[in-house]
């Protein structure tokens, strides 16, 4: 109920009859916003272009969104773009409502596992023209895993994959080489001298519980999520993923702990004071070990995941931060400008300048980014990424019934064969529904 | 004319249908104009706002869904849910309707035409009942002497009423969207706003039972809720007594300091204890294992939240967790029932020759119970759906190979929330909600019935 004044105002317009108003405006479906073909841009709105009006963006890092505004007003000095900070792994839900309230932002960030989400949503627009423009500059690895039907719904942005973190000083303590191991076999051979469980020694630590991690031990010997690049079919029940999982759980021998204790914390706090030779982690991690490693004093490579001996090379699974224009936006034009760009040259620049993130750019364009070449940490995820395995939009049960089904072996909690029918009948029932 | 004449001349019904028709017309041939003109300015009220929020004009060719108002385009997208979805398009989404936003409005609008219909009952059978006793040879009454009698008569009534509004709107409109969602079919492959959301029936009642490996982990999961429930509840209860009882002793010394420090746990919030315990009884890195081993009392690390072959460890510790966070919720309430207990029931104790375990037994014991029965029911329904705890600490661990995305020390409603949220199963998960519902509420009410505290109020 509203105040009694509206009410009062609202008898007085019915007693005097004075409602009228004119047939139901029923907004026509404007012109396609236009497309500067010489230029490979779209053309923004008056408003937008003359500083009338300004765009919103959501990022995360106040430091980026000031680094990349200013970058981007250096090309367009007109344009007034206003930031708010959204965390990333937020931005799809709160845009989903802020967008129908009518105040969310023209383009946002978020990561690319939430893209599915925000494709059904309708909080990811496609980005029209610029396809063309970004299949030229970065991998299909990576416009791949942002397309839907043929189209593609966001930019990538920086593109991140696990790798081998080892800590070059203590291998050589203990191996009398700072090289690392390229197979587990070397990893196990080195554990069964190093391992000392009681005191928590672990010659190689990661989240074991889950399918992302599991992932390169799967696909070194031989399986690959969703074999048919088809969301019907994740694969769970091929044979040759049985043999992966024997192989994984037989790891247990020198990571023996329950998957649900080998915690984040635990894992990245060891390898940062020094004392683990081995970790599975992301570029995330290198904030949390740069420090680690100065104040302990070692030093610390990046190298591709170890293989199975005699198996493919470990693949992993492309994760990568994008930028996406709101479906709400009123400045669609504006707005796919700015999207794209933070993959552009200048824009790919600030990102690394003010995240240490790695542009989802082409190797040769990457180069051109200043301090980029002389990171090694850098390079060795890039060479994972290499080898990185493009995954379709992938819903969120997959990640679910596959966690289960690798937290089911590692723990023993059943055989190899009833986790995966466990996990294909699971995932069966929730695609199903 | 006489009075009489005109009074014979109208039966009863005659105002009452007027004022069904307009309000306050009746009131108005019942000549009682100050009446009249109160229940009119309801009716020109809701006319109004019709009117003005929607689209009239003359010669239009009506549609609810583009000319309707407030009320009447409420009420179409509450039963139709919309007619048109949008589409994305390069220029972003086209327009269209938002089945969601199209049901809350409309759900807005029925609870105000429900609201409105009380007003509309009251006019009737005002116009009816009073010219029923004018015709039986009653006194005529003036308005004000009317609204006069009526603030004196209903005066609590009518104070209460901005509260019953705003429960209307507060707590009644979420309820009722959350039971209509189990009868649509909201969920993840039918997203509004470029979808829209039909009215399914009964589907989603039958989808649950067709998932034969769910009922399993139903019915895993609820009788490990109702443990949890009844043992959190007795536990916090029984150690807060005692911790209230012990400190309105008076051998107890400092009993202020002692009452600051038992509240700590209760000042700090939940969410982060959970989460403090939780890396304590990590079980290969916490330092609660590291600490028995290091002593010599166990051989090997024990694997509090995370071994599977040993679920009741983990349910054991969360309980025990549980109750260090709850006990001085009862501890502070008791020991206020506690000073309100007369000296002299003890003194008469004393001098009949009871102990201490006696007048504990026959007299703290019994107040204490008959004040705090009605609280013990809510704390069982907050235990119940004791999502903080189970959710931080444990997240529904160990795993439990026979469950479906549920581990040992799932809770209903982390299950649910596992299931449903992050999948995006919204109808599910309001179906499962109001099985929740129906089991915490009969427990509910038919407990509160039977407690003393509630029946005397």
């Amino acid at each position: 109920m509203r105040s009694k004044g509206a009410l009062a105002v609202a008898a007085a317009a019915a007693l005097t009859l004075a409602a009228c108003g004119g047939p139901a405006e029923e907004e026509e479906a404007g012109s396609d916003i236009e497309w500067d073909a010489e230029a490979q841009q779209y053309v923004m709105e008056e408003e937008i272009a003359s500083g009338e009006a300004a765009l919103k963006v959501w990022f995360e890092e106040d430091y980026l969104a000031e680094a990349a505004i200013a970058a981007f007003n250096e090309e367009y000095p007109d344009v007034k773009v206003e930031y708010e900070l959204v965390s990333k792994v937020d931005a799809v839900d709160k845009m989903a409502l802020a967008g129908e309230a009518g105040n969310g932002a023209d383009v946002y960030m978020t990561v690319y596992d939430r893209l599915a989400t925000a494709i059904e949503d309708g909080t990811a627009a496609p980005i029209g023209e610029y396809q063309n423009v970004l299949t030229e500059r970065m991998s299909e690895t990576f416009t791949g895993v942002v397309s839907q039907d043929g189209a593609m719904y966001a930019v990538p942005t920086t593109t991140e994959s696990i790798a081998l973190m080892y800590n070059e000083t203590l291998l050589e303590e203990l191996t009398g080489s700072p090289e690392p191991a390229a197979t587990w076999e070397e990893i196990v051979a080195l554990a069964e001298d190093y391992n000392d469980p009681a005191a928590n020694r672990w010659t190689i630590r990661f989240l074991s519980g889950e399918i992302y991690y599991a992932y390169s031990v799967l696909s070194s010997l031989g399986w690959e999520a969703y074999p048919k690049g088809n969301v019907d079919n994740p694969g769970f029940d091929e044979p040759v993923l049985a043999e992966g999982l024997e192989y994984y759980a037989s790891l247990r021998d020198i990571w023996n702990v329950p998957s649900a204790d080998a915690t984040w914390e635990t894992i990245e706090e060891a390898f940062a004071q020094g004392e683990t030779p081995y970790v599975i982690t992301g570029p995330w991690s290198f904030s949390t070990f740069d420090p680690g490693a100065e104040e302990h004093g070692f030093t610390y490579g990046v190298t591709t995941l170890p293989a199975v001996d005699g198996g493919e090379p470990a693949g992993s699974l492309a994760g990568m931060n994008v930028t996406a224009v709101s479906g709400y936006t009123e400045y669609p034009a504006a707005a796919r400008v700015f999207a794209n760009f933070m993959a552009s040259d200048a824009g790919a620049a600030v990102v690394y300048g003010a995240t240490g993130q790695i542009p989802a750019l082409n190797e040769d364009l990457l180069s051109g980014i200043e301090g980029i070449g002389d990171d090694p940490h850098v390079a060795g995820i890039v060479a994972q990424s290499q080898q990185a395995h493009l995954l379709p939009q992938v819903p969120q049960y997959f990640w679910e019934t596959g966690n289960t089904m690798i937290v089911d072996v590692w723990d023993g909690l059943s055989s190899v064969e009833d986790a995966q029918a466990k996990a294909a009948d699971g995932y069966a029932e929730l695609h199903g529904l | 004319m006489s009075t009489t004449a005109q009074r014979s001349a109208l039966s009863a019904p005659v105002p009452g249908i007027a004022s069904a028709l307009v309000w306050g017309a009746g009131q108005l041939i019942n000549r009682q104009a100050g009446k009249a003109a109160f229940f009119f300015v309801f009716f020109a009220g809701a006319i109004g706002w019709e009117v003005s929020s929607g689209n009239y004009y003359a010669g239009m060719e009506f549609t609810a869904r583009s000319n309707g108002g407030f009320f009447v385009k409420g009420l179409w997208g509450l039963f139709t849910l919309g007619s048109q979805p949008r589409q994305m398009t390069i220029n972003g989404l086209t327009e269209g309707d938002n089945s969601i936003v199209l049901m809350a409005n409309g759900l807005i609008a029925l609870l105000t035409l429900a609201l409105l219909a009380v007003m509309w009952i009251w006019s009737i059978r005002d116009a009816v009942r009073y010219r029923a006793r004018l015709n039986a040879g009653g006194e005529r009454e003036r308005s004000r002497d009317y609204f006069r009698q009526l603030w004196d008569g209903a005066f609590a009534y009518i104070v209460l009423s901005p509260g019953l509004v705003l429960i209307v709107f507060m707590s009644v409109l979420p309820v009722l969207f959350g039971i209509l969602v189990a009868f649509t079919d909201y969920n993840r492959d039918n997203l509004p706003p470029k979808n829209l959301v039909n009215w399914v029936g009964l589907d989603n009642f039958a989808t649950i039972l067709s998932v034969p490996a769910w009922t399993g982990t139903f019915f895993g999961v609820l009788v490990w809720t109702f443990v949890w429930a009844i043992f959190a509840t007795a536990s916090t209860y029984a150690f807060g007594f005692l911790q209230a009882v012990l400190l309105s002793s008076r051998r107890v010394r400092f009993p202020r300091v002692w009452r600051s420090i038992f509240l700590l746990p209760w000042a700090v919030p939940a969410i982060v204890s959970a989460l403090v315990f939780r890396s304590m009884f990590n079980g290969q890195f916490g330092p609660i294992s590291q600490f028995l081993v290091d002593i010599g009392l166990t051989e090997e690390r024990i694997y509090w939240f995370t071994d599977p072959s040993m679920p009741n460890v983990a349910r054991g510790v969360a309980l025990l967790i549980n109750l260090w966070l709850g006990f001085p919720f009862f501890m502070a309430l008791i020991g206020g029932v506690l000073t309100n207990i007369p000296a002299t029931y003890y003194e008469a104790a004393r001098i009949d020759g009871a102990g201490p375990v006696h007048q504990l037994r026959y007299i703290t014991l019994p107040v204490v119970h008959r004040t705090v029965a009605p609280l013990l029911i809510l704390a069982f329904v907050s235990n119940f759906n004791n999502f903080g705890v189970i959710y931080f600490l444990t997240e529904g661990g160990p795993d439990n190979a026979d469950y479906r995305f549920a581990g040992s020390t799932d809770l209903l409603i982390t299950w649910l929330f596992k299931l449903t949220l992050d999948n995006r199963l919204y109808n599910i998960g309001a179906v499962m909600s109001l099985v929740i519902f129906v089991i915490v509420g009969t427990i509910s009410v038919w407990n509160l019935n039977r407690s003393k505290a509630i029946r005397e109020l």
